[in-house]
């Protein structure tokens, strides 16, 4: 009994960050049109930021968002204007936008990924930041993990707020559903499209000190947390929120299940069981419309 | 054989000696390179085999090595090498056709996605396996060989692979992908069935990966999951493949060597910033050499140019390769029955009932008009007829038996041919090809010299002789419409549906095409036309169907259903409402 | 009010407009007519900047203020703040948000953004069937209420000249006739309204002028009340027995 409550509390809050950073890629892929594949190199750069900023300045992970996010969110907003953009201009349809993306998107995860090697090594990295057991129907989580949980709920909440009760976020929501008729509204697609993309990268870098808080990290592990993003995105339906938060809390929950039922070194394993079932099942996704 | 090629293919057999003879001459050092330089070959061959005519990016290579890497590593002292090899490619195989059956299917991101993380996921299981059951992380590899063998297996590969490669774009197979890359629709509307020929073009790509893993794995005397599954390799092989040009069977070679070089100068003195430097020399590659440079040099040399477009046919090469498709249903005899029945066909998207509950019969040798005013669901019929989309309820009958099921493969191949209302050819293929495309994957298929043959008495036909060679992508919106023409009869139908093919021509060239279809129909052909040329539908058809707002709302001779009170209403509107 | 001159569009390598000039004045409805293929969505496109047209052709609009605009080679976001509004064929409507969202989004220009609530007003007023759905997602809607949100969203950009691309495809004869009728009325309002229509009898009742456009040049063109009577135009759409150079 305290085992399953134990495996569902930590499932969750795993799977909350699974969903913040799925909800982040959302943005990047169904608004920007880019599969970005150097999407969980930001995550761990953050983490780093965050590792950074708390033992070496002792700026707690919390008050070191207000430094990490907008720095993420202009590094992406850079990476899009500067790296993708050509590619953006080049492509003649959406397949050749979807391939090239994936191509060029694959080699800047090596760099960034390969600078971070370079300037932390390739060990794996944790610190200790409210790290203290609380008691939850008498079973224990760390209040770094609470933490971690409600600001990614915050976070979330903000983004939902952004996207359905601002005119912006509304227009971003138009670009994500009818590109073709939003340029007709008068919103201007590749800068809202820069926007979402460096949002995205916002989102992922908060994710990143979040997780930095209770996990440990590697320069090297940054691919991992893509596919995830990637598969959360795609087993909730591409674009459905709704669809991506669900999809993460049941990634979330089976991982921790998994590991901590059978092995931790399966979570992989875990995550693509689940993703090859839901394809099988339903190939657009839990949430996704077919199709026409 | 000309002089030239003697010489050739001198030159050829004196480089294959002059690096057979390596591991003789060379120092351990050179020789270490030569092992490099063949095994990135032959991975960049194998990844191309499959991912440049598809354009389907497989990040998976590292999972296929590795495979192979550790079985031989479980196998190496119980069986002989040969049996070690071959149950490499076996194990291999059935991993890309499991990867493929559950992904190729759909559409082509979820591909990618699934072998961007595939190495990752059979590294996490062999590691799980390796430690639970077997009691140890690493195996240490006690093969019988030498480095001088590994060399010479992996020049043998290499010779395989490219004899693949050759074979391959030979063959039907070679050509299916090639449709395929360029338009997926097409391949299903000239009989190719998709899915069979994406999977197996994968397994056999897949099956070269792995067993130059199982021949590399004596290379490390100890092995463990990180070493065999080292994502890196993945990316590797993505770039000398992209650097070469993936198009091309020998692309992917000339990237390698120059790009093993490279990396083997970047490792020795930048160890440190080497996967930086290997980032920006892909992002360069990808935005600089789209096409690698093979592309390149073709885009500046026209007798290469003329040369990468020609792919001959062979029959031996069929042969090899043929075993991949089913056998195709052969044509059915003629029947009482009337060609094509729709009985009650639905369709709807969204809330619009785009087809509304539709009937009608074709009979043996007619041409029937489709008409109505836009958006009245005809373009949908014919879809539905060709099988591009499900209906939704109701019967549709070729001579008698049911259709509404059967993927457009399989209506294709049961004489059902068409052609759309924005012109699809195959840009990058020339005349020639686009046509063949059509003749070889009907039942029974045609193949080399008499494919070859019927192709360009199709091009004559349709007026489009002494462009056989062109690519069909130069050609004026006129002629494209002229070639997919060709590509239908090539199917040799007994229903040819037209969606709008006279639509744009001009009135000397419109009289050119009424009189091809009016000698169509003499030759035997059953004629499904949609048109808004009503010139064109009072001097060709024998009847006309007219539809509105899904639904079938006359039905008669042209001049009587033109003349029908309700069908100028529906054109013209109704002032009066 | 919009001026068009000589503007040329190519579709691949199939030339699908061929030097079209025409004008829309204040308060006018002006219908182009044409078979399936004429080239007529084109025109709209170019006009709206969602397809590019050849170098050469003038498109130039003079708002409310008088002052005259060049829009050729202008992004279509830009255009829409020049004051041209797109309702494009098939609506082009955002299917997954609300009505109000869809309305909202029309008046994202800032040209539209000072006068949102009474435009939004202005369109419920014209369109009641919307106000009660104001929640509801459009997709779930039927064809012609899609279509009222469509031309909503369009008059929430407050535009000097909007451009209904087909707006009675797929609707019963009874909504068009409404939809024919609010058409009548928007011109009131001193809009230019460039229409391009199947449904010939219905729009001329309504329109002030027409051109007939062929093969992507205009072979025609008139007062409605001369093209209504005009066999050219039964002959646009049902031929007339022999090939007409």
């Amino acid at each position: 009994m305290t085992l399953t409550l134990d495996i569902l509390l930590s499932g969750l809050v795993l799977g909350g960050m699974y969903a913040l950073i799925a909800l982040g890629l959302t943005l990047q892929y169904g608004i920007a049109r880019i599969i970005n594949l150097s999407y969980g190199e930001f995550l761990i750069a953050a983490a780093f930021g965050a590792l950074f900023l708390y033992t070496g300045m002792a700026v707690n992970p919390i008050l070191g968002m207000i430094v990490v996010v907008p720095a993420a969110f202009v590094s992406n907003w850079l990476l899009y204007q500067v790296v993708l953009m050509p590619l953006v201009r080049r492509a003649k349809n959406q397949g050749m936008l979807e391939v090239d993306s994936i191509l060029g998107t694959f080699g800047v995860l090596f760099v960034i990924q390969g600078v971070m090697l370079v300037t932390f090594g390739g060990s794996l990295q944790s610190y200790s930041y409210l790290s203290v057991p609380v008691y939850i129907l008498g079973t224990t989580l760390a209040l770094n993990r609470i933490l971690a949980l409600v600001f990614a709920l915050i976070i979330g909440g903000v983004l939902y707020l952004f996207l359905t009760r601002t005119r912006y976020g509304t227009a971003l929501r138009a670009v994500a559903v009818n590109p073709a008729a939003a340029q007709l509204t008068g919103i201007d697609i590749r800068a809202a499209s820069a926007l979402a993309f460096a949002t995205g990268g916002a989102i992922v870098g908060a994710g990143g000190v979040l997780i930095s808080m209770f996990l440990t990290f590697s320069a090297a592990m940054g691919v991992v947390f893509t596919m995830k993003a990637l598969i959360v995105v795609i087993m909730g339906g591409i674009g459905n929120m709704l669809g991506a938060l669900i999809a993460g809390v049941l990634l979330g929950i089976s991982e921790t299940a998994v590991a901590r039922l059978v092995d931790p070194g399966l979570t992989i394993a875990v995550t693509y069981a689940l993703f090859l079932g839901v394809l099988l099942w339903r190939p657009t996704g839990l949430f996704g419309r077919p199709a026409r | 054989m000309s002089p030239r090629s003697i010489g050739l293919a001198g030159a050829v057999l004196v480089a294959v000696a002059a690096a057979a003879a390596l591991p003789l001459v060379g120092s351990g050092y050179h020789l270490a390179l030569g092992i490099s330089l063949l095994y990135f070959s032959v991975l960049a061959t194998a990844w191309a085999l499959f991912s440049g005519p598809t354009n389907l990016v497989s990040l998976a290579t590292a999972a296929f090595f590795g495979i192979g890497a550790y079985t031989t590593a479980v196998l190496t002292e119980l069986l002989p090498w040969p049996v070690v090899l071959a149950a490499s490619a076996v194990v291999g195989i059935v991993v890309a056709l499991i990867v493929g059956l559950s992904t190729l299917r759909l559409s082509g991101m979820y591909f990618v996605i699934f072998s961007f993380g595939l190495a990752e996921l059979i590294r996490q299981v062999v590691t799980w396996y390796e430690v639970n059951i077997h009691g140890s992380v690493g195996r240490y590899i006690f093969a019988d060989t030498t480095t001088e063998g590994i060399y010479w297996r992996l020049m043998i590969l290499l010779a395989m692979a490219l004899g693949a490669g050759w074979l391959i774009r030979r063959s039907r197979l070679g050509l299916a992908v090639r449709v395929i890359g360029q338009d997926e629709v097409v391949a299903r509307h000239v009989g190719i069935d998709t899915t069979r020929a994406k999977l197996a073009l994968f397994a056999v790509s897949a099956g070269f990966m792995t067993v130059t893993g199982a021949v590399m794995a004596p290379r490390w005397t100890y092995l463990d999951p990180a070493i065999a599954f080292n994502p890196v390799i993945s990316f590797e092989v993505v770039i000398m493949a992209l650097f070469g040009g993936a198009g091309s069977l020998f692309g992917p070679l000339l990237g390698a060597v120059p790009l093993v070089l490279l990396f083997d100068v970047l490792g020795a003195y930048f160890p440190t910033y080497f996967s930086v430097i290997l980032g920006l020399v892909f992002v360069f590659i990808v935005y600089g050499l789209p096409h690698g440079v093979i592309g390149l040099l073709e885009s500046k040399v026209a007798a290469l140019r003329r040369a990468s477009l020609e792919t001959g046919m062979s029959a031996f090469a069929e042969r090899v390769t043929g075993p991949v498709w089913s056998r195709a249903a052969a044509h059915e005899p003629a029947t009482d029955a009337p060609v094509l029945e729709l009985i009650d066909a639905r369709k709807s998207f969204g809330g619009l009932k785009a087809v509304d509950g539709v009937s009608f019969t074709l009979n043996r040798g007619e041409i029937l008009g489709l008409i109505g005013p836009n958006g009245s669901g005809k373009t949908t019929a014919l879809n539905l007829i060709s099988g591009a989309i499900p209906a939704d309820a109701g019967d549709i009958r070729l001579d008698g038996k049911a259709i509404e099921a059967l993927p457009p493969h399989r209506i294709a191949q049961r004489g059902v041919a068409r052609t759309f209302q924005l012109v699809r050819v195959l840009p990058a293929s020339t005349c020639l090809e686009n046509v063949i495309a059509g003749l070889a994957f009907h039942a029974p298929p045609l193949w080399g010299e008499p494919a070859d043959e019927k192709a360009r008495a199709l091009i004559a036909r349709v007026g489009l002789a002494g462009r056989e060679g062109m690519p069909a992508g130069q050609l004026t919106y006129i002629d494209q419409k002229r070639l997919e023409l060709a590509r239908a009869l090539a199917l040799d139908p007994h229903v040819l549906l037209l969606d709008e093919w006279l639509a744009g021509l001009n009135p000397s060239e419109l009289q050119d095409g009424i009189a091809l279809v009016k000698m169509l129909r003499q030759e035997g052909l059953t004629i499904i036309i949609v048109e808004h040329v009503m010139d064109a539908i009072r001097s060709l058809c024998d009847r006309c169907v007219v539809m509105n707002t899904g639904r079938k709302i006359a039905e008669g001779p042209p001049a009587a259903v033109l003349a029908d009170p309700e069908v100028i209403r529906a054109y013209l509107g109704d002032a009066d409402a | 009010m919009l001026e068009v001159s000589g503007i040329s569009a190519f579709y691949g390598k199939h030339r699908a407009l061929d030097g079209v000039s025409l004008n829309v004045e204040r308060g006018e409805i002006v219908v182009i007519l044409g078979a399936n293929g004429a080239g007529k969505t084109t025109l709209l496109n170019a006009v709206a900047g969602v397809v590019h047209a050849e170098p050469g052709a003038r498109i130039a609009i003079s708002g409310k203020d008088s002052a005259v605009r060049e829009l050729s080679g202008m992004p279509a976001h830009a255009i829409v703040e020049a004051g041209i509004a797109l309702v494009p064929e098939g609506r082009g409507i955002f299917g997954e948000l609300t009505v109000r969202e869809n309305l909202l989004l029309g008046a994202y220009p800032p040209r539209a953004r000072a006068n949102e609530a009474a435009n939004l007003d202005m369109v419920l007023g014209l369109f009641p069937r919307l106000q009660e759905r104001l929640k509801q997602t459009v997709r779930t809607m039927s064809g012609g209420e899609q279509q009222m949100v469509a031309i909503g969203r369009a008059l929430m950009s407050a535009p000097d000249v909007l451009l209904l691309d087909e707006p009675s495809l797929g609707l019963s004869p009874i909504m068009c006739g409404e939809l024919f009728h609010i058409l009548a009325r928007i011109r009131q309002s001193g809009l230019g309204i460039l229409l391009v229509e199947q449904n010939a009898r219905q729009s001329l009742a309504i329109a002030d002028r027409g051109y007939i456009i062929a093969n992507g040049r205009i072979v025609g063109s008139g007062t409605a009340e001369a093209l209504k009577t005009d066999p050219a135009v039964q002959r646009a759409y049902l031929g007339a027995g022999e090939v007409k150079a």
